[in-house]
């Protein structure tokens, strides 16, 4: 009997494929924590034998799964793979291969300069275009990523924090409205970008629709660049606001209502309470909220993927998309060893970024303290 | 007793599986389980399929094709990965010729001049040929656009521009709800054919790709107006929006290409539309006369360099049968609408008038090249297009442009 | 002509309400309720539409109780759009590209319900993401759960730099891993099977869930395992018989969170899998407004199918599952 495609025989067959996989995982780790154990404690005789053992699993799924891929991503940067030079990487291309080294320092040369300078005949006449278009290029992109990045922090921020303040009054349907105003977070990404994408068609989806019934004009959203970059970035405004909303409304209804109490006696005003209380106890929830938001939003990909694909004329793209557009998306030549150097330099931003926004706002210094 | 019983059954069993060897053993070939990338569309693909099982009850009994649907793009980087990862690959890839330009390049797929008879294919090898080489048979000739109405909406065919923008406002003036006009107009496939209604083409007499020519200029121009100044199409629609308007009757004449005209056939897909209400015709004529020329190649079978023994002995005799056998060449191209790629089938414009007509636009076109430098053009045309599409790019620029952006892409 | 006059018109209405100096009392904000009510019900009665009334009725409680004007507005944008692909699910057959903003369409219908598991393989896309999500969810938990108790109970040398790449990963772009990931999945030949895409997920699920699972471990006092090793228990008796009993909750957030990320994951397992056989649900749907053909009626079936369950979930138990993120990545 099969039922849409689902049948006890694709069912066996799938636990033949997982099965083994579970089983290979759970006895794995647990004969490698006896051994290993045994090892540090008898043969290296270290005090932190037990910690090693303990964190074996988990580094070696690092190491595979993790460190692995990325060695093998810098190796990429150091290579000429892309389509005219196929052959020469594939272990089944029959096509000639026309390469005398297939790795070496001057091929990264070339990718890393790839990702900023245009050159030809060995003169720079201008940024690099990473894409086809003249504004796909470095600068642009990471000026469009900057742009993109606090527009939807401030947003996700303040809407979060505006409706947490209100939520966090004597306020009747309390459970109601975060019940609501949570859906766009549980729902799955795919789902939210397809769907707006439909919703935002100029003739089609409810928006325009909207506009016009109140009396509007109707907007292209998806043909015209800056439309389409209020309306991917709304897509992703309206998805992020949940998270903070529920972040400061947890943060606030742990903060003891004495606070306030006292404060009220002392004659502060709402805003005062605010600025003096909520805030300042807020911060441990704010500042590390905040640092997640930026590097998750830096890096959001699949929205601007689905809603716009990064057109109309690759306008909406940022860093990140462009750099799937590169090696997968439909402008690709498929440049695989120039992708690969082009990812490392984002990392690097966003790392650089990281470091400073860390030591200078004191968010995530646990891992130091504890 | 016990013993006996069990002896009788194992007897028995062993006839039955005698006799199956020996039934196994008169069909030429073992059973195989093939793979076949396909980017056709999801109709003809069950076709596909329907044909495999034919062959394979005469030549391969129990053998399974596994008709796997990827769009052009997703084919192409799919393919590509496959080939770097060294494992992956298809047995049969079914595409537009112009990918083929692509996976040659990239050493991923077999010659098949030894493997098939290639004289048997007399319109459209050429598409598949590159440096002496084939690397691909057709399942059809064409995968032309051409002008398509609904026959209840416009009375007849518009033979010009002009024509087809009176006829179109006439149709929206009657009900407003219904669009006259609508094509995938951000899509350079649809663009070409208007670049060479106005003399121009993608390489120039020596051989370089020109894409800043006065006829790029004059055709971005033209689609600018047929937008903006004419406004007879919807002001954004895909490929997904201009076919589903038209197939639930919503815009009266479309431009779309021959691998949808069985779905436009079929009336519990098309509700709007099937055989009587389908019409046909090549492009309008430009103010200059000329028509718009579009793309004409065809459907294309090839077969990857991993595809070997057994699964290439099976994958040969069914794209052979499949493409060359009268009937199945009747069901497969005929079937879905469109035109045959051998001699021995032909359209009877009497018995088969839609066909006829897609025959007729047919030889409006021009061979699509299957250099795989023509990746660039597509690429590089899509976004300036898109730019003039929004009226954020003027026409000259966009020629610049794309120009600028293509050599960029042959150079890397 | 009507539909352009009319927001005028209700602008100027409220115009009044508005420029006048603000009412101090509750009962200046009713009045201003009643006339937004009363104009929203004019405008419908003279066919500007039901969305006016709405309008009007909204403005109304705005100014009467701000507070629950704002909640309530954004409320509605919040869940619109989910009672949209509900409406798109129900619509009959033909029609799907349609103006209207009717939340139950007419003539509405289960069709595209029931096209979706005749025409479609949803329950074995549903299937393998199930398998998928769980697979990677279980394995997440198990290397975690004592790789997390070393860093939070041991100072031993490698922990910091390791700490620091733990959380060095989640800063690294999509793209950079989804090159050499796809390379590695294909040389292993698992392109058509799920091991590789479980393979794929499990690279990301394990430093995130050994972040949150130390945070967590963190926050119980190690005195708990200290008098249980003075009860006669070995280190890491103590460690299976108080520790993990006490961090069901956090165990169970990692695992719904690996869980959900799994659950609606496209990029990676567009790039990953190519046999249809394996496809996931987001593969799936996706394919359902492809290229040739837009099934929106279907689709919308599927999300609804797919998403109610998380839905549901999240509503029911959303307190739980902040706590449980609170916990991990913020006192992380």
């Amino acid at each position: 009997m099969e039922l849409s495609g689902l049948s006890g025989e694709v069912i066996l067959n799938t636990l033949r494929q997982i099965g083994p996989l579970i089983i290979f995982v759970i006895v794995g780790v647990v004969l490698l924590e006896f051994g290993l154990y045994l090892f540090f404690s008898r043969v290296v005789k270290t005090k932190h034998a037990l910690p090693y053992t303990l964190l074996a699993p988990a580094l070696i799924a690092l190491i595979l799964f993790m460190i692995y891929p990325l060695v093998f991503n810098v190796l990429l940067a150091f290579s000429d793979l892309k389509r005219s030079t196929f052959g020469c990487y594939s272990p089944i291309s029959t096509g000639g291969c026309e390469l005398d080294h297939l790795y070496g320092f001057d091929y990264a040369i070339k990718n890393f300069t790839d990702v900023f300078f245009r050159i030809r005949n060995g003169e720079i006449i201008g940024w690099g275009r990473l894409l086809r278009t003249a504004d796909s290029t470095f600068p642009v992109l990471l000026l469009r990523s900057i742009l993109w990045t606090t527009t939807n922090v401030i947003f996700h921020f303040s809407i979060g924090m505006g409706l947490a303040l209100l939520m966090n009054q004597k306020i009747r349907f309390k459970g109601l409205y975060r019940a609501l105003i949570v859906i766009p977070w549980a729902i799955p990404g795919v789902i939210v970008g397809l769907t707006w994408r439909q919703e935002f068609h100029a003739q089609y989806g409810f928006v325009n629709a909207l506009i016009t019934a109140l009396g509007g004009q109707p907007v292209s959203w998806l043909d015209d660049p800056a439309a389409a970059f209020v309306a991917v970035t709304f897509v992703n405004i309206w998805l992020g606001v949940p998270f903070y909303m529920v972040m400061m409304l947890g943060g606030m209804q742990s903060i003891p209502a004495d606070y306030y109490e006292a404060a009220e006696i002392d004659g502060a005003n709402p805003r005062q309470k605010f600025l003096d209380i909520t805030m300042p106890l807020l911060k441990p929830i704010i500042i590390p909220a905040v640092t997640l938001d930026v590097i998750w939003t830096f890096n959001k990909l699949d929205i601007i993927v689905l809603v716009t694909g990064g057109g109309p004329q690759e306008s909406t793209n940022i860093l990140v998309s462009a750099l799937y557009n590169a090696a997968f998306g439909t402008a690709a030549t498929s440049q695989f060893g120039f992708a690969a150097a082009f990812s490392i330099i984002i990392f690097l931003i966003l790392f650089v970024f990281a470091i400073v926004w860390i030591v200078s706002s004191g968010g995530l210094k646990e891992i130091y303290e504890r | 007793m016990n013993r006996g019983k069990s002896l009788a059954f194992l007897l028995v069993f062993a006839i039955v599986l005698g006799s199956l060897g020996v039934a196994s053993a008169q069909s030429p070939m073992a059973a195989v389980k093939l793979v076949i990338w396909s980017q056709d569309g999801d109709d003809n693909n069950v076709v596909l399929a329907k044909q495999f099982e034919v062959w394979a009850e005469k030549m391969a009994p129990g053998s399974t094709l596994e008709v796997v649907q990827k769009e052009t793009e997703v084919l192409r980087t799919d393919l590509l990965a496959a080939g770097l990862a060294g494992s992956g690959l298809p047995d049969l890839v079914l595409g537009p010729n112009d990918a083929i330009g692509v996976f040659e390049d990239a050493g991923l797929l077999q010659p098949l001049d030894e493997l098939f008879d290639i004289a048997k294919y007399p319109y459209n090898i050429g598409a598949a040929q590159i440096g002496g080489q084939t690397f691909g048979v057709p399942t059809n000739a064409g995968n032309h656009l051409m002008l398509m109405y609904n026959k209840s909406l416009i009375k007849e065919a518009p033979a010009t521009w002009a024509d087809l923008y009176a006829a179109a406002k006439a149709v929206t003036e009657a009900d407003p709800k219904i669009q006259g006009f609508a094509y995938n107009l951000n899509e350079p496939f649809w663009f070409l054919p208007f670049v060479h209604g106005f003399g121009g083409s993608v390489y120039d007499a020596d051989g370089n790709m020109t894409l800043n020519s006065e006829a790029w200029v004059n055709a971005y121009q033209f689609v600018y107006d047929l937008k903006f100044t004419e406004k007879v199409v919807p002001e954004e629609c895909d490929y997904n929006c201009a076919n589903d308007l038209f197939k639930e009757g919503s815009v009266a004449m479309i431009i779309n290409g021959d691998w949808a005209i069985g779905e436009y056939l079929d009336t519990e897909k098309s509700p709007a539309l099937g055989k009587d209400n389908l019409g046909l015709a090549p492009w309008p004529a430009l103010p200059s006369g000329e028509r718009p020329k579009p793309f004409t190649a065809g459907k294309f079978i090839s077969i990857p360099v991993t595809t070997k023994d057994a699964q290439l002995e099976a994958a040969v005799s069914f794209v052979t049968w499949l493409t060359t056998d009268v009937d199945a060449v009747k069901a497969f191209a005929l079937g879905t609408g469109r035109l045959p790629a051998i001699a021995e089938v032909t359209v009877d414009p009497a018995t088969d008038p839609i066909l006829s007509a897609s025959n007729e636009a047919l030889a409006t076109g021009v061979g699509m090249p299957a250099d795989p430098t023509l990746r660039c053009m597509w690429d590089s045309v899509r976004p300036n297009l898109e730019g003039v599409m929004s009226g954020t790019v003027k026409p000259a620029d966009a020629a610049e442009e794309a120009q600028i952006a293509a050599e960029d892409c042959l150079d890397q | 002509m009507t539909s352009k006059t009319a927001p005028q018109t209700l602008l100027t209405t409220l115009q009044g309400v508005i420029d006048n100096p603000r009412p101090v009392y509750d009962s200046g904000r009713r009045i201003g309720a009643v006339v937004c009510i009363i104009g929203g019900v004019l405008l419908t009665l003279t066919g500007s539409g039901v969305g006016f009334v709405f309008l009007g009725l909204w403005l109304g409680l705005l100014l009467w109780k701000p507070s629950h004007g704002i909640l309530v507005i954004y409320s509605v944008i919040s869940i619109y759009p989910v009672l949209r692909v509900i409406s798109i699910s129900l619509r009959p057959t033909s029609g799907l590209l349609s103006r209207s903003l009717d939340i139950i369409p007419p003539g509405a219908s289960f069709n595209s319900f029931i096209q979706l598991f005749q025409e479609e393989q949803f329950l074995r896309w549903i299937w393998n993401s199930l398998t998928i999500t769980l697979t990677v969810s279980v394995i997440g938990v198990v290397i975690a759960s004592t790789g997390a108790y070393a860093f939070s109970r041991w100072r031993f040398p490698g922990r910091r730099p390791l700490l620091i790449f733990l959380l060095t990963t989640q800063m690294l772009p999509a793209g950079m891993l989804l090159i050499p990931i796809f390379v590695i999945v294909a040389q292993l030949n698992l392109t058509n099977s799920l091991v590789g895409l479980i393979l794929a997920y499990t690279s990301t699920a394990v430093p995130f869930s050994v972040w949150i699972l130390k945070g967590y471990y963190d926050t119980i006092p190690p005195d708990l395992e200290e008098a249980a090793m003075v009860d006669g228990c070995q280190r890491m008796e103590a460690f299976y018989r108080v520790i993990l009993p006490l961090s069901t909750p956090a165990l169970s957030i990692v695992f719904l969170f690996n869980f959900l990320a799994a659950w609606a994951e496209f990029i990676v397992a567009k790039v990953v899998l190519q046999a249809n056989t394996v496809m996931t649900w987001p593969l799936g749907l996706n394919e359902l407004i492809g290229t040739f053909n837009t099934d929106w009626g279907k689709y919308a079936a599927g999300s609804v199918l797919v998403t109610l369950p998380v839905l549901l979930l999240f509503m029911w138990q959303s307190k739980y599952l902040i706590s449980g993120l609170t916990l991990g990545s913020v006192k992380g």
